[in-house]
């Protein structure tokens, strides 16, 4: 027998208020289109098909291999009678160098698929995608497609949160500790700049009018730097929600590149023309004024001193000393579309445009003692057509 | 005309009908979004939650077995995203105590808004199985299926969630006199 409780409940649960109706249409929307295709559905049937087939096949083969090996004796089961003799080729596992090492996380949008490398595995995110960014670690990335904004568990691929916007996001940057992304919005009303919690909640529209340059966090994950759409930089602090606007200087008018040093308040700013400006924003140290190489500017930082700008097909480093500046360049062998360096500074991740190929490639830090000295190669990560021109946006965390 | 089943409708769906899969998304959406709400106590989240559960669901669909009922094969991945998502949140954002979500009820009939408020309340073990049973009015023994544990231990965690949200009432009379 139910009681009154019981029946309150029944009328409660099932008067509740329901979907929206604009809700229900997006969902639909999204459910039909998740739909797989007569012609997926057929070939997953026959892959399952095809796996079986060929797991009986390997098993007959393989039997009769091994029946063969052994001439027509079952191989024994069991530790092996004679002692295993330690492997002899390749380097001493001292001697080869750490691509990547562990905790570290390397993330790249290459075309329009998400790519995160860490020291055990390297994996791909699905396509159609504007955005992409890991968190430090790799715990979690972010994906931008039109519509919306998703955060999937990077190991596993399970759907985090998921955060509907009304446009295509693009640029999403995780703060050094993963509680906020900023990330652009190309709406009907322009481009904006926001800022979410990493959680997927509490999305805020920072400035109505940004330039289509990635955003970049301060260490300390309490402010981050973006162009507005005039091309001045802004350092928006998340906490009190102020904008501090950069005056040019330099002769630097409309930015294509801003990056915060890994510690420390100092913010690089680079434009296409080759001017470089490294502003304290902790209004410690006077601004630096510099110039490297023309073209679309990547910038990575090594350490706080030490940054390297990539622009055309030349690698810049510049070192800050306590007075003034040092500067010395390499040559690449295609033209720079990104550029990260190691959290040791002792790699980078370069993405080189050459010909109709786009490489992502992670490269010992050139000594920069002569100029075109090769890059010492250590890993390529992917290695495919141009999609599409402008920057691989890449990170090392 | 006899309406198609689900199984039927599944099959025509898996075979490229968009209608098919429509008439399937109808059918189901709004029990799925309801159930999304009461588990997570918010519509924000409940929006997301049935949306990826049907997305989800469509995409697997070659790999459903159209013998078998569709809704608490849906039931159960909308549960499993709604738990996850709040799991998550509380691990991106430090909530300390998300077992006792605050719902947001202000949308909800003046006279439910406490016991949908109490609902809320209640551990997420207790409150799944009170939406479904109550929600939607599965039987203990469907509920048993669908969530993959003994019938027994349905009948516990029910009577202990009805025991709660007695409990919970009796604190809302007390803090109301």
């Amino acid at each position: 027998m139910s009681s009154e409780l019981e029946r309150d409940l029944e009328r409660a649960l099932g008067e509740a208020p329901g979907p929206d109706p604009g809700v229900t249409d997006r969902a639909l929307r999204s459910a039909l289109e998740a739909l797989p295709s007569p012609a997926d559905t057929r070939r997953i049937r026959r892959r399952r098909l095809a796996l079986l087939l060929a797991a009986c096949i390997a098993a007959f083969v393989s039997g009769g291999v091994t029946l063969a090996a052994t001439d027509g004796r079952l191989p024994g089961i069991g530790p092996a009678l004679t002692p295993a003799r330690p492997a002899t080729s390749g380097a001493p596992a001292h001697q080869r160098p750490v691509v990547v090492a562990p905790g570290e996380a390397i993330s790249a949008l290459i075309g329009d698929r998400g790519l995160v490398v860490t020291a055990r595995r390297a994996r791909t995110f699905t396509d159609r995608l504007s955005g992409f960014a890991s968190s430090p670690a790799a715990f979690y990335a972010i994906e931008a497609r039109a519509g919306h904004l998703r955060a999937v568990q990077a190991a596993t691929g399970r759907v985090a949160w998921r955060f509907r916007v009304a446009g295509t996001p693009t640029d999403p940057v995780w703060a050094p500790f993963p509680i906020r992304v900023a990330y652009l919005l190309h709406g009907r009303r322009g481009l904006e700049v926001h800022d979410i919690w990493g959680n997927g909640t509490h999305d805020f529209a920072v400035h109505a009018s940004a330039a289509p340059v990635a955003p970049s966090w301060r260490w300390d994950s309490k402010a981050f730097a973006f162009v507005r759409g005039d091309g001045a930089v802004v350092v928006h602090d998340v906490i009190g929600g102020r904008d501090i606007a950069l005056h040019p200087a330099c002769g630097l008018r409309t930015a294509a590149a801003v990056a915060f040093a890994p510690s420390g308040g100092r913010l690089a700013i680079a434009d296409r023309h080759g001017h470089l400006r490294v502003v304290d924003t902790t209004g410690h140290a006077p601004a630096l004024c510099t110039t490297v190489a023309r073209g679309l500017p990547s910038i990575g930082w090594i350490g706080a001193n030490q940054l390297l700008v990539g622009a055309g097909t030349i690698l810049s480093r510049i070192v800050i000393h306590r007075v003034g500046t040092g500067y010395d360049a390499t040559a690449t062998p295609g033209t720079i579309a990104g550029l990260a360096a190691s959290p040791d500074g002792r790699r980078i991740v370069l993405a080189l445009e050459s010909g109709s190929r786009m490489r992502v490639l992670i490269a010992a830090t050139p000594r920069f003692s002569e100029e075109a000295a090769p890059l010492r190669l250590l890993r390529t990560l992917a290695d495919q057509p141009v999609a599409g021109r402008g920057p691989v946006p890449l990170s090392w965390l | 005309m006899r309406a198609p089943t689900d199984g039927e409708l599944v099959v025509r769906a898996r075979a490229g009908s968009r209608d098919a899969a429509a008439e399937l998304f109808s059918r189901h959406w709004p029990r799925a979004w309801r159930m999304a709400r009461a588990v997570t106590g918010r519509r924000d989240m409940a929006d997301d939650v049935a949306q990826d559960a049907f997305e989800r669901a469509f995409a697997a669909l070659s790999r459903f077995d159209e013998r078998r009922p569709f809704e608490p094969w849906l039931h159960r991945i909308v549960v499993n995203r709604s738990l996850d998502l709040l799991r998550s949140e509380r691990r991106l954002v430090g909530i300390e105590a998300v077992d006792r979500i605050e719902g947001e009820w202000r949308d909800a009939a003046a006279e439910d808004r406490a016991l949908l408020q109490a609902v809320s309340g209640l551990s997420p073990q207790r409150r799944v199985v009170i939406v479904l049973r109550y929600g939607l009015g599965h039987t203990p023994a469907a509920i048993a299926e669908l969530l993959g544990l003994p019938v027994g231990t349905i009948h516990s965690r029910l009577a202990r969630g009805l025991e709660d949200l007695r409990g919970l009432e009796k604190e809302h009379d007390v803090e109301r006199a």
